[in-house]
C-alpha cells in the first residue's frame, strides 16, 4: 500500500508539464539514437549531459533515462526494415525481422516489437518499483568490507561476460582502476598523477572519457563501413498483426519479460545476451523450429521484448547500490552525481522525488515510446537517408560542447580526443572498452571501501571474507557463471555481438 | 589510410604500451607514502594495480598468437575528424568557440559530405549560429567568447 502511495506521488512528479517535456524528448532522442547505427544510447546520454546542467535533478534523471530505453525501441526499427542494428541489443532482430519485412510484414514486425518492448519494459518497471526498496532496506546495513566485496564482484562479473580474451579484459579492468586514482586522495588530500595540474585534482572527466572511448571511436570506425542503407518501406496500412501472428508472440513476449528482467540485474552485457537466450529458448520451445530464420514471429517478439525488459532491472544496481550494471548507465550515474544525487540504498530516503518520479515517468515514456515508434517509423527510418559525413560533424560538435561544459575547461577536450584515438586502437585489436568505463566509474570507491575497511579491522584482511553479505555476493557470482553458461550453451555468440556492440 | 598492419604487431605494441604504463605508474607510486600492509597510504593502490597490470601485459606479450590477420588503421576521413577535433579545440579559447564551431562544421561538411564549398560555408555558418542559440542563449551554457 505504501508503494502504491509512493508511486501515486511520482505520477505527480512525472505529470507536471515540464518532466512530461523532457520525458518526451529523451524518449524521442533515445529512438533516434537507437535508430541511427553508430550513435548508440551511451554516447546519446553523453551528447544530451550538458543540457541537463540547467534543470533540477528530477527533470534532468528522467530526460536521460529516456534516452536509455528509448534507444531499445529505436534500434528494433532498423533491426527490421535495414537489417542493421541501430544499438547492440537488436543483433538478433535483425534475423526474423527483416525477413518479415522482406516477406510484405514489416508493419506487423514493428508492431510486434514494439508491443513486446511494452510490456516488457513495463513489467521490468514493477519488478524495479517492488525490489529496490526491499534491496536497499538490505543494502543499508552493508558495511565497507561488503561494498569492496560487492564492487569486486561486479568487475568479476563484467570480466566473465565481456567480449574478447579475459586477459585483455582484464587488462582493461586494471587500467580504468588506475585511471580512476587521478587525482586527490580522498583519504589523505595526497595529490596522485596531476603533475601540478588544478585540473586534474578532481581526476579524469568521466564524461570526456566515456564520449572519447566510445563515440568518437566509434565515429572513427563508421568510416570505414562501407555498408549503404536501402531500407525496405513498411506498408503502414497493414500495421496491425493478424490473430495468428498475435497468438504466436503472447508465449515470447511472456517469456522475453522474465529472461530480460532476471538477465538485467547482473553487470555486463546483460541487455545483449538476454536477447541471445530468449532466441534460443524461443526456437527450443517452437513447434515449428524451421521457421526462425525465415520470419518467425517469436524470433521478433521475445527477443526484442527481453532487450526492453533488461532495462528496468539494470537501473535496479545503479538506484540501489550506485553500481552501473552496463556502461549506459554509467552515464547516468555520473548524471546523479553532477546533479549532486549519490545513488545508493539512501537515494529512496533522501530523494523520494527523484527516485519515484523516475519509477513514473518511466510508465510514461513506455507509452511515449510505442506511440512514437510504430505510427512514425517511416520518419525515423529516413534518418538513415541522411550522409555520414553530415552526422559526424553535428555528433562531434554536440560532443565538444558537452564534454567542455562539464567544467568549462579545454583540456577536457583534449582528454576526449586521446581517448578516441585509444579507444579506436583498442577496438580495433579486440580489447573492449566497457569494462574500463566501469572500473573507472566504480575505482575510486573500491580503494576507499577497501581501505576503511583495513582501518576499521586494524589491518586485518579476514574482514573481507566475513558476514552474511560477502557470502551472498561470493553465491551471486556463482549464479551468474550459471547464467553466462546457459547464455553460451544456448547459442550466444560473443564475437557477433561485439561487431555492433557501439555503446550500449 | 595505413593498410595491413599485421594484427598480432599490433597487439604486441598495446601490450608493450600498458607494460610501460605499469612502469611508469610503478616509478610514480613510489614517490608516495604507501603506507603499511595494515594500514595503506596513496601510493599503496596503484602500485598494486601496476603490478598486475606487468604481468597481465606479459602475458599478452607471450600468449600464444590468433591466425593473424592485416588489420586497416585510419580511414583518411578519420584522419581528418581527428585533425578538425584537434583544431577546434586549438581555436576555441583563442578565436572564441562560435566562430571555432563554424570553421569546424564548414571544414568537415566539405571535406567528409563532399559538398561544394560555399554550401560548406553556409551550413557551417548555419550550425553555428543554431549551436550558439541552443547553448549559449537558450541553455545558458558558458561558452568562450560567445
Amino acid at each position: 500500500m505504501q508503494t502504491l502511495d509512493y508511486l501515486l506521488h511520482g505520477f505527480a512528479i512525472a505529470l507536471t508539464a515540464k518532466n512530461l517535456f523532457y520525458c518526451s524528448i529523451g524518449c524521442l532522442w533515445g529512438t533516434v539514437v537507437g535508430v541511427l547505427p553508430g550513435v548508440g544510447p551511451l554516447a546519446g546520454m553523453a551528447l544530451l549531459l550538458p543540457l541537463t546542467y540547467k534543470l533540477d535533478p528530477t527533470g534532468a534523471i528522467i530526460m536521460l533515462a529516456g534516452i536509455f530505453y528509448g534507444a531499445m525501441y529505436g534500434g528494433s526499427t532498423t533491426s527490421i526494415l535495414v537489417r542493421m542494428p541501430g544499438e547492440a541489443a537488436s543483433v538478433i532482430t535483425c534475423i526474423d525481422g527483416y525477413e518479415m519485412a522482406r516477406k510484405g510484414r514489416a508493419g506487423p514486425a514493428l508492431f510486434l516489437a514494439g508491443a513486446g518492448s511494452f510490456v516488457g519494459g513495463t513489467l521490468s518497471i514493477i519488478g524495479l518499483m517492488l525490489f529496490a526498496p526491499i534491496l536497499a532496506t538490505v543494502m543499508l546495513k552493508v558495511g565497507p568490507a561488503a561494498e569492496f566485496i560487492l564492487m569486486i564482484f561486479a568487475l568479476l562479473v563484467v570480466s566473465f561476460v565481456a567480449l574478447g580474451s579475459r586477459l585483455k579484459v582484464l587488462a582493461m579492468i586494471i587500467v580504468g582502476l588506475l585511471l580512476a586514482t587521478v587525482g586527490i586522495d580522498s583519504l589523505t588530500g595526497w595529490s596522485r598523477f596531476t603533475f601540478g595540474q588544478l585540473e586534474l585534482s578532481d581526476g579524469l572527466n568521466f564524461v570526456a572519457l566515456s564520449i572519447g572511448l566510445f563515440g568518437v571511436s566509434e565515429i572513427l570506425l563508421s568510416f570505414e563501413e562501407t555498408t549503404k542503407v536501402k531500407p525496405i518501406k513498411p506498408t503502414l496500412r497493414q500495421l496491425l498483426p493478424n490473430r495468428e501472428e498475435l497468438r504466436a508472440s503472447r508465449g515470447p513476449v511472456v517469456r522475453g519479460s522474465l529472461i530480460g528482467f532476471v538477465f538485467g540485474i547482473f553487470p555486463g552485457v546483460s541487455h545483449i545476451v538476454s536477447t541471445f537466450v530468449s532466441y534460443a529458448i524461443e526456437k527450443r520451445l517452437s513447434k515449428t523450429p524451421e521457421e526462425f530464420g525465415r520470419g518467425a514471429v517469436a524470433g521478433v517478439a521475445g527477443p526484442e521484448t527481453a532487450n526492453n525488459a533488461t532495462t528496468g532491472s539494470s537501473l535496479i544496481p545503479l538506484l540501489v547500490l550506485g553500481i552501473p550494471a552496463i556502461p549506459s548507465t554509467a552515464i547516468l550515474l555520473s548524471a546523479f552525481l553532477i546533479h549532486g544525487v549519490q545513488p545508493g540504498p539512501q537515494l529512496i530516503n533522501d530523494h523520494p522525488d527523484v527516485f519515484w518520479g523516475l519509477i513514473a515517468s518511466m510508465y510514461i515514456g513506455n507509452l511515449i515510446l510505442v506511440a512514437l515508434n510504430v505510427p512514425l517509423v517511416g520518419i525515423f527510418v529516413n534518418l538513415l537517408r541522411i550522409p555520414f559525413g553530415y552526422l559526424a560533424p553535428i555528433i562531434l560538435l554536440i560532443s565538444i560542447i558537452g564534454v567542455y561544459s562539464v567544467n568549462a575547461n579545454i583540456l577536457d577536450v583534449w582528454v576526449m580526443l586521446g581517448a578516441g584515438v585509444v579507444g579506436y586502437l583498442l577496438r580495433k585489436f579486440d580489447y573492449d572498452v566497457a569494462p574500463l568505463l566501469l572500473a573507472l566509474v566504480l575505482g575510486d570507491r573500491i580503494e576507499t571501501n577497501f581501505r576503511r575497511a583495513l582501518t576499521i579491522s586494524d589491518g586485518d584482511y579476514s574482514i573481507f571474507v566475513q558476514g552474511p553479505a560477502a557470502r551472498v555476493f561470493i553465491c551471486a557470482l556463482a549464479l551468474v557463471v550459471i547464467l553466462q553458461g546457459v547464455a553460451i550453451a544456448a547459442g550466444y555468440d560473443q564475437r557477433t555481438a561485439s561487431e555492433k556492440d557501439a555503446g550500449g | 589510410m595505413l593498410k595491413n598492419i599485421n594484427s598480432r604487431t599490433g597487439e604486441l605494441c598495446i601490450a608493450a604500451v600498458l607494460l610501460a604504463l605499469a612502469a611508469f605508474v610503478i616509478f610514480e607510486g613510489l614517490r608516495m607514502p604507501i603506507g603499511t600492509w595494515a594500514l595503506p597510504g596513496p601510493g599503496y593502490f596503484p602500485i598494486a594495480l601496476a603490478i598486475i597490470l606487468a604481468i597481465v601485459s606479459i602475458g599478452l606479450l607471450f600468449r600464444r598468437p590468433e591466425q593473424p590477420e592485416p588489420v586497416e588503421l585510419f580511414h583518411a576521413k578519420g584522419l581528418i575528424t581527428l585533425g578538425a577535433v584537434a583544431g577546434v579545440a586549438f581555436l576555441f579559447e583563442r578565436i572564441g568557440a562560435i566562430p571555432a564551431f563554424g570553421l569546424f562544421l564548414a571544414a568537415l561538411f566539405y571535406l567528409l559530405g563532399e559538398t561544394r564549398w560555399w554550401i560548406a560555408v553556409a551550413l557551417g555558418a548555419a550550425g553555428a549560429s543554431l549551436a550558439w542559440l541552443l547553448f549559449v542563449y537558450l541553455l545558458q551554457l558558458q561558452l568562450p567568447g560567445a
